[in-house]
Order: C-alpha cells, then structure tokens, then sequence
C-alpha cells in the first residue's frame, strides 16, 4: 500500500514539479553545510553558559556515535576545556558513560584525603578535576550525549545544579535535533528524487523560481546568491570547480590569517 | 453510557480523588528533587500505633536477607563492602539473546560498588548478589537490564537496587510485565527515581516498585514519605561519602545514592518480619518515615 502512494504522488508530479523539487533539495544541501558551524556554535555558547553559571574550569558536550559505539566530545569551554574536543570515550565507561547509559545525572567529587581517586577520571578527561557532574541529553526516546562540568569553584555539585545542568543539556539535545531534522528534510528530499529526475521544464526558469522562494524564507539576499553560486558549480566542469574551491579556500585562509573569525552569513552581510 | 452515569463518575472522581490534575501537572515540569517532599497530610495525626513509634525492625541488621544491585557490578574486595558479596553475575548479548552468565567480582564504573557499600552501611548483616548490566563488554540497552531484573526474580532475591531505569517505550510492557512479577514473587524492586519527570523511566515510575529521589539531610536514618506521585520516599542523597572503583572513595550526589539507603532499610525490615509482602513492607516503611 505505501508504495502505491508513493507511485501515485510521484505520478501528479510533473517534469517541472520534480525538477523544483530537486533544486530545492541541491540549495538545501548547500545551506546545510554552511549552516552546520551555527550548530557547534550555539553548543559552544551552552557551554560557555554553563561555564560561566558554575564558575567552572570546564564543561564538555560529548555526541554518542552508534558506529564505534563512543562518545565524541565536540564542544567545549573554560579554562582546562579546549584539550578535551575530538577525544572519544567508550560510551559505557566513565561519569560520562555512565549518565549516558543510565540516563541519570551523577555529580561525585574527590575527598581531600584521598590520593587514588585521580586515576578514575585524568584518563577521560584530559586533566585531572576535584569535582564532575554529568548529565545526559536525551531526545524523547533515547540518551544522544552527555553534558559534562568539571570542578565548581564553590564547594561541590549540590542537587539544584544537577537541575540546573539539566535544563542546559535539554538546551543542547534541542539544538542536536533541530539539525537533525533538518538533514533528515534533506535525505527525504533526496529519496524522493533519487532516479526520478525529468527535464520537462526551463532549467532557467526553474532557477528563478526556486530563488525567489529559498530568497523569502531569509531577509538575507546575499546569504542565498553564495549558496545559489555554490550550487552552479556542481554543474561546472572539474577544473573550473577546482579554481573556485581554490579561490574560496584562500579567501577562507585570508581571513583566518588575520584573525577575524567571522561566519560566512556574517561575512556576507558586510 | 447515560449522561447520568457520566457525571456521576465525574462527581466520584473529584470527591474521592486525592490528586488534583493541577499539582500532578506542577510536579511534571520539577525536577524530582526540587519538589518538598509532603508530609504534612499526617501531620496532626499521633503516631497511631506501636509500627509507627517504635518501628520494631529498626535494630535489625539485615540477616538473612539478599539484596541484588543491579548495576555496573560490585568490586568484591572494597573494605566498603565487608566481605559480603556472595554472586556475581552479568548479562551479555550472545546471538542478539540477552544470557545471564558468571562474573568477576569487579566494577567497571565504581557506581554498583557505591550502592553495594551504602547498602552495607545500613543492613552489614545482608548479602550482597552483583548483577551487571553496565559497563565493559556489556551493550547497555533495555534488554540487558529487562534480563538482569528478570534473573533477580526468578532467584526469588528479596530486595534489589535499581539506581537506574529505561526510558525504551518498547520496554514498557515488558518492565510493567517484570514489576508485577517481583510484587507477586516477593521481590521488593528500590528504584532511583528519575531526574526528569515526564519522561519515560521504567520501572521506577510503576506504582509497586519504591521510588526513591534524594533529600539533602546529611544522615542516613532520615527518609521521608512524600504522598505526591510519582516519587515515594525521599532519603540521603546528597554529599554522599561512598565507595567507588579500585578500592576508592568519593563524595557523591544523584538519586542514585538515595535509593540504596532505602534499600538498606527494606533489607532490616525484611530480617525482622520474614513474611511481609512488598505491599506490607512498603506500608511499614511509610509508618516509620521521618516526620517533620
């Protein structure tokens, strides 16, 4: 049954329908990657929050990974955080692995007196804290990563901070499910075009329509013309989109150089 | 259906009911925690019978009695734990099946042996049974720990310890399945009551299990009854001082720890009245609860 719907939506779609559809779905797939920094740059601000809230050393955001069965720690910030991003921990090991798998948080802390409680942890993070709370992120079904604080200035984790870290991490698992629904938008765009792709209508008139509609949905006209260019350049040849990964890899380097680490959105704008 | 009857169910409802939709609909958006524990509905009322002022199980010790910790498995030589841990066992993913199978008397975490040691602290007479659901060479998943809860009933285990649950709706009825055969099986199921009301947490959120979140008393002996659902006792949770991994020590704080203070306390009861259904036990640890 569900294949013949599928049959006969494809079927009300003209030539000029499905080549909308798959434009739509190229200049989506082009503002994703763009826009995928906006994503680790608002995970970044949760933790700078919660840095700042807790007067942490650190806090970490680590993502499950389901292939190698890991968490990967994508964000961090304070003082003692930066070393601990790109490291992957096994997701069942550990204070994080442990708020993973449970999916309940745990704040423990080391007693003054007690010189091997070190090892537990230097391994996982990087450094050795006096004090760690996890908390995990969950989507409505299942544990996604783990938000992690690491030494509280003032005394230990007490039970409102737990509460506290929670409301940070659910700020976090949103973010993770925003981009994820706006990739699986994408694959399904794709799904539906894959092998079905008809040249009934004017290439160019297509264009125009689709840039007129992806224009509405942002008050940022130069933001889409970039993704538009981008999405030209699949159909360039090789070597033509060789000079222009090339020119765009040394505008990007131009702008590291001089240290003005600003968005392509933001840099468009100017 | 009449109208007639339709309302009358609905008078019943508000005159007999003692949940207002609108204190449940509160207590969802709170942390566990966060939310007083309410005692005061028994405020005015003395302590109406021997049960409640002089709790005869109080100085019991646990004799007798198994507690199971199903968790990320006891280290058996942790001072903390006095020699007490008599099984250990895991579950592990052979085939996609769930197999209960020996283990090594190790934590991979330091979490099982924190709740093993408090147990110890408040029942030192009780033996302690690991069961591992956590932690290396196990895959974590709902199954695993559905498994392990599974191998506690059939031992016929008088008590164990959940600090933690399953948030898997496809688990839903299968932990409702299992809460139900340890309430009639004469397993009393103590379960850390979740951090996020409103979601999913299996078994802890089933009525005849013992949900327990944390209160931050610093003593032991001092647990509360809180009539508000879903969590039912409130016990030590705070600034724990407990065992963890390689023989070593920590400062805690989660319902994690609060449950098996609870656990300790179910283990006395069960010494001193051997019969007592896990309906009895919980009506005599609510009789016995803290009053403020």
């Amino acid at each position: 049954m569900p294949e013949d719907r599928a049959q006969s939506t494809r079927g009300n779609l003209d030539g000029a329908g499905l080549a909308l559809l798959r434009s739509v779905a190229l200049r989506a797939e082009a503002a994703q990657r763009i826009e995928s920094e906006l994503q680790t740059t608002l995970l970044r601000s949760i933790v700078g929050t919660t840095v700042a809230i807790f007067e942490a050393e650190a806090a970490s955001i680590a993502l499950y990974r389901e292939a190698t069965h890991s968490l990967e720690f994508v964000v961090a910030g304070g003082a003692q955080g930066k070393g601990v991003v790109g490291l992957s921990i096994p997701a069942d090991q550990g204070i994080a692995g442990y708020a993973f798998t449970t999916g309940e948080p745990i704040a423990i802390a080391e007693p003054q007196q007690d010189p091997r409680f070190g090892k537990a942890f230097s391994a996982e993070t990087g450094f050795t804290p006096r004090s760690i709370l996890a908390v995990p992120m969950r989507d409505a079904r299942r544990s996604i990563g783990v938000l992690e604080v690491l030494d509280k200035h003032d005394g230990t984790f007490t039970m409102r901070d737990i509460a506290l870290a929670s409301v940070f991490a659910d700020q976090a698992a949103v973010a993770i499910q925003v981009g994820a629904r706006a990739l699986e938008a994408r694959n399904l765009l794709h799904a539906i075009l894959v092998g079905d792709v008809h040249h009934g209508a004017e290439p160019d008139a297509v264009d125009d329509v689709v840039s007129m509609a992806t224009r509405a949905q942002s008050g940022d006209d130069r933001f889409w013309e970039f993704v538009d260019a981008i999405t030209r350049l699949r159909l360039a040849r090789p070597e033509d989109r060789a000079l222009a990964i090339d020119i765009l890899d040394a505008i990007g380097r131009h702008e590291t150089a001089t240290d003005k680490r600003r968005s392509f959105s933001r840099r468009l704008r100017r | 259906m009449t109208d007639e009857s339709g309302s009358r169910g609905a008078a019943r409802s508000i005159s007999g009911g003692a949940l207002e939709p609108t204190a449940v609909a509160t207590a969802e958006l709170l942390p566990a925690w966060s939310e007083p524990f309410q005692h005061d509905h028994l405020r005015k009322l003395a302590r109406s019978s021997a049960i409640e002022a002089a709790p005869d199980w109080l100085g019991s010790r646990g004799a007798g009695v198994t507690v199971a910790i199903v968790d990320s498995g006891v280290e058996g030589d942790h001072p903390a734990i006095g020699g007490r841990l008599v099984t250990s066992v895991r579950v592990e993913m052979q085939d996609d099946e769930p197999i209960v199978v020996d283990d090594d008397p190790i934590d991979s975490v330091g979490h099982g042996t924190a709740c093993a040691g408090i147990i110890h602290e408040l029942a030192p007479d009780a033996e302690l049974v690991s069961v591992r659901v956590l932690g290396k060479r196990n895959t974590a998943k709902g199954i695993v720990f559905a498994r392990g809860l599974d191998w506690v009933i059939e031992q016929r285990i008088g008590v164990a310890n959940l600090s933690l649950s399953s948030g898997s709706e496809e688990l839903f009825a299968g932990f409702h399945e299992l809460a139900d055969l340890a309430y009639f099986g004469n397993t009393v199921l103590v379960c850390a009551a979740s951090n996020n009301p409103g979601r999913s947490s299996y078994p802890s959120l089933f009525s005849s299990v013992i949900s327990v979140a944390a209160h931050d008393s610093p003593d032991p002996m001092t647990w509360y009854y809180n009539p508000r659902p879903p969590v039912e006792f409130g016990a030590r949770g705070a600034d724990v001082p407990v065992a963890w991994r390689d023989g070593g020590l920590i400062t805690a704080t989660g319902n994690s720890f609060a449950a098996p203070h609870i656990a300790g306390l179910v283990a006395r009861i069960r010494e001193a009245h051997p019969a007592a259904t896990p309906f009895e036990v919980k009506t005599l640890l609510a009789a016995a609860a803290t009053r403020p």
